[in-house]
């Protein structure tokens, strides 16, 4: 029986990182064969600037690439741009949306999660969950003076801290922010940074927001031609300037105050003194697709004023109800003004909203929209119609440390799936991308190695939880159990901290480290991830171990 | 159970005036903080070294030593290969404390595990560092590739025409079999050198013919923003430290790092909620008065120069540097 089954090619759906990681791994391994990979969506997502930290702590950038990248960098690749519409895993074929059957010899799961939504089929909630929805989350918030952002993971944190020159009401159902990464401690050091006033000067932001006030000239300058050309003159009273980086605006004819985000700050220091006279400038490099080439659009005689953040937090509660406009001018209900301080001394809204959201802890707010954060579910959905998949607790395929699900030859990875094997006892699954690349990854070494008949030796990246990333930009670091999950009340805390600066948090059981959070640049990372690997005893040196003044990265050299 | 063993042979390190007054602060502040366990001065490190058993000669701490886990930074010892006592003394590993156990062996410092040479666990260690050091070798020599290509791109020429090659590779932690004259006889030592390099003399064997007449150079980085050195191997460094000299500048304490104001009791406030306990670092308040303490490359390379031990022969200024 498996004698006939062994035809096809090696499948992958979903054009994610774990599928495309997938796909590339395979196509390598088996330059000869051919390999499908079926997604939905016309662009790939491609892992670029890839960056190995340490032993464990990787880097990377996510592009959007298209298909025919792929296709062109592995000739063995075929791309399929159609969604999965059954799977029949008895004759070992899929069947996609465009009525096609693909038979396959292996095939490798790699579906995602999509976001939960707290409420499906409302235009004003969004879910972001990758650039799609990104950039239609960007183009309305363009126009948005106050939003309201749901959920506490990692993806409300990034928003939370990116959005300016909006109001943001954040309501999340825990008592602390950030609560899948940090611990209440972390929080509190992250929330002074974000409720601060004045922003730092020497911040390096990707992005900054300027409000321009008071009369501005604009111009159009191309470089192409040099020519200089009176755009307008416009009175601005305050024109707030946010710029999405690759979304062509059509140029000045419709509305003034137009908003645009300098996406660089090189962009800025280019104010020029000399051209026109020492004025300040702000140089907006816009690509517009007309045979000009690139043109410029010059303000000169601006104002910077920098905006801080406008955020107001709303701490366990939930969403009780969404209305509409309409519907909630009938209910006479009162909404709540934005809390414009620390004070109590809130007054009812006379603003008229599209949307408003009643709180579960009483408090109604209106709104131009609402981000739903509040996590993923996998998408198996596809996949489960007569075919007896194992599900794990979270609703994703159940795999075992070979990425095998329970049907023979079908694989899974990324966040489609629910990692079953015995964990190392410093990992745990995370939906990252992180792991998302490290279990396509892993898949594909797996189905190549069954085909020969053998097993794989667990990757060392499932040796030891890590993850690197930004969050109100500094840099976090999370390595192994960081917040002591699973370990019980049994351990203890060890925690050095700099207000502004740096948060170090590191969890100890037995005089071992399990796990630790670092905060700001700390050149902790490589010593602890090394010192949570060989799970030396290390109760000797008690809280020392955080001095400061101990060079502790040479120590244990 | 600890048995304070006296020492088998003599502890040693090398200073200078600025770096013997290092030295005994490091100790100073030890003592007051009633250390035991935990981060031990270097002074007591070399101390401990000195009382393994098969050490022959002296345990030696060049002028940048510092504070290490297990062995200090900067500290050289040798074994006699054919004392059935002598160890190899990796650091605490499960196996060596099995090993210590069963062959009945003391020391002053359980972070100084170790084994006896001839045991299967002092072999497996000189294979697995054995292994080890080939895979540093091969991940040098790949930079090295790296950086030739790098190079030959930019200024678009070949790494022959930039004159790119190795000027020499060696490795600062290591333990090596090498024959030295012990009290007039030639004996097979295993010479551990941590964070201290090897300098062997003019006409030495095992060094390549390009240096025969001169002695191995001995390169010496500095630190961001100070010089480098490179420097050579003597005969006098042959007989007082079987051929060793120092790696780089020491960091002993540095207090540029500590320029913070430890204050959380916010974050501290918040995490109590979650009823674990926590412990806090904080510098120990002596530290707030100790000057900087900070070993610096040009009176480290110094006193080994003047001590004899190798000898100065090339100053390098820092162009740029770059940070990976």
């Amino acid at each position: 029986m498996e004698a006939a089954r062994s035809v096809g090619p090696l499948v992958v759906v979903g054009g994610g990182i774990a599928g495309v990681t997938c796909a590339e791994q395979l196509a390598v391994t088996f330059p000869e064969e051919d390999i499908l990979l079926v997604t939905a969506s016309p662009v790939i997502k491609a892992v670029t600037n890839f960056k190995q930290v340490s032993k464990v702590l990787e880097e990377f950038d996510v592009e959007e690439q298209p298909s025919t990248v792929l296709e062109n960098r592995f000739p063995n690749i075929k791309v399929i741009e159609s969604g999965v519409r059954q799977l029949k895993s008895e004759e070992h074929c899929i069947v996609t949306e465009d009525g096609r059957q693909h038979v396959y010899k292996k095939l490798c799961l790699c579906a995602g999660a999509k976001p939960k939504l707290i409420c499906e089929g409302n235009p004003y909630v969004l879910g972001i969950r990758d650039t799609d929805s990104a950039q239609e989350f960007q183009k309305q918030l363009r126009k948005a003076k106050r939003i309201m952002i749901v959920g506490n993971g990692g993806i409300a944190l990034e928003l939370v801290y990116e959005i300016e020159g909006c109001e943001v009401i954040w309501a999340i159902k825990d008592k602390a922010i950030g609560n899948t990464f940090f611990d209440a401690g972390a929080a509190e050091f992250l929330i002074s940074k974000l409720m601060s006033e004045k922003s730092e000067a020497k911040i390096a932001h990707r992005r900054t927001i300027y409000t321009v006030e008071g009369k501005c000239n604009i111009w159009l300058v191309s470089f192409m031609d040099e020519t200089k050309r009176r755009a307008g003159h416009t009175t601005v009273k305050t024109c707030r300037i946010s710029w999405v980086s690759r979304l062509p605006l059509n140029l000045p004819h419709h509305a003034w105050p137009f908003k645009c985000w300098v996406d660089s700050a090189h962009l800025c220091t280019q104010t020029l003194r000399g051209v026109f006279g020492g004025i300040s400038m702000l140089y907006l490099y816009y690509d517009i697709h007309v045979s000009a080439g690139t043109v410029w659009i010059v303000l000169t005689n601006i104002h910077f004023v920098q905006f801080s953040h406008s955020i107001h937090i709303e701490t366990k509660c939930e969403v009780k109800k969404i209305y509409l406009q309409e519907e909630f001018k009938i209910m006479k209900k009162k909404p709540l003004t934005f809390p414009k301080d620390q004070h109590k001394s809130v007054t009812v809204d006379k603003e008229v909203w599209p949307v408003y959201v009643e709180l579960t802890n009483g408090k109604i707010y209106g709104c131009d929209f609402l981000v739903s954060a509040t996590g993923v579910t996998p998408n198996v959905h596809p996949f489960l119609h007569g075919n007896n998949f194992d599900l794990g607790e979270d609703g994703g395929l159940k795999v075992d440390d070979q990425m095998r699900t329970s049907l023979p030859d079908i694989y899974a990875a990324g966040d489609i799936c629910t990692a079953c094997w015995q964990p190392s006892p410093v990992w745990q699954q995370m939906r990252l991308w992180t792991q998302a690349r490290q279990m396509g990854w892993y898949a594909a070494k797996c189905m190549a190695a069954a085909g020969l008949g053998q097993s794989s030796d667990m990757d060392f990246s499932f040796e030891l939880f890590a993850h690197v990333t930004k969050f109100f930009n500094y840099k976090v670091v999370l390595l192994g159990k960081y917040n002591a999950q699973g370990l019980g009340p049994d351990h203890e805390l060890m925690l050095r901290c700099t207000r502004g600066q740096e948060y170090v948090k590191v969890v100890m059981q037995n005089g071992r480290m399990m796990g630790a959070v670092l905060i700001g640049e700390t050149d902790l990372e490589e010593t602890f991830e090394n010192l949570i690997l060989n799970q030396m005893d290390l109760s000797s040196y008690g809280e020392d171990l955080l001095d400061p003044d101990i060079d502790i990265e040479d120590y244990f050299d | 159970m600890f048995a304070f063993l006296l020492n088998q042979v003599e502890g040693v390190f090398y200073v200078n005036d600025a770096l013997e007054k290092l030295m005994f602060e490091e100790l100073r502040n030890a003592c007051r903080g009633g250390g035991v366990g935990g981060f031990l001065p270097a002074m007591k490190q070399i101390g401990n070294v000195a009382a393994l058993p098969g050490i022959v000669h002296r345990s030696i701490g060049l002028p940048d030593v510092h504070s290490g886990y297990g062995f200090a930074i900067g500290n050289m010892a040798a074994f006699d290969m054919n004392d059935p006592e002598a160890v190899v003394s990796p650091d605490a590993l499960v196996a060596m404390e099995k090993a210590m156990k069963r062959d009945k062996i003391i020391v002053n410092d359980r972070q100084l595990a170790c084994a006896r040479i001839a045991s299967p666990e002092g072999q497996d260690y000189l294979k697995g560092m054995a292994a080890a050091g080939n895979y540093a070798w091969v991940n040098r020599s790949s930079m090295t590739f790296l950086t030739r290509q790098a190079f030959a791109k930019v200024f678009n020429t070949t790494p022959d025409d930039l004159d790119l090659h190795v000027i020499y590779d060696v490795s600062h932690n290591i333990a090596k079999v090498e024959q030295h004259v012990v009290d007039g006889k030639e004996r097979t030592l295993l010479v551990h050198r941590k964070g201290s390099t090897r300098a062997f003399p003019p006409h030495h064997p095992l060094i390549a013919v390009d240096y025969q007449l001169t002695g191995q150079p001995v390169l010496i980085g500095g630190t961001m923003g100070t010089c480098s050195y490179v420097l050579t191997g003597t005969e006098q460094g042959m007989t007082e430290t079987f051929g060793t000299t120092c790696h780089g500048a020491g960091r002993a304490l540095s207090r540029a790092k500590s320029r913070r104001n430890l204050d959380f009791q916010d974050v501290l406030d918040k995490l109590a909620d979650m009823g674990i306990a926590i412990r806090v670092a904080s510098p120990k308040l002596v530290m707030e008065e100790a000057p900087e303490s900070y070993k610096n490359v040009t009176d480290v390379v110094n006193t080994c120069h003047d001590a004899g031990i190798s000898k100065k022969a090339i100053k390098l200024r820092p162009i740029a540097v770059i940070k990976g």
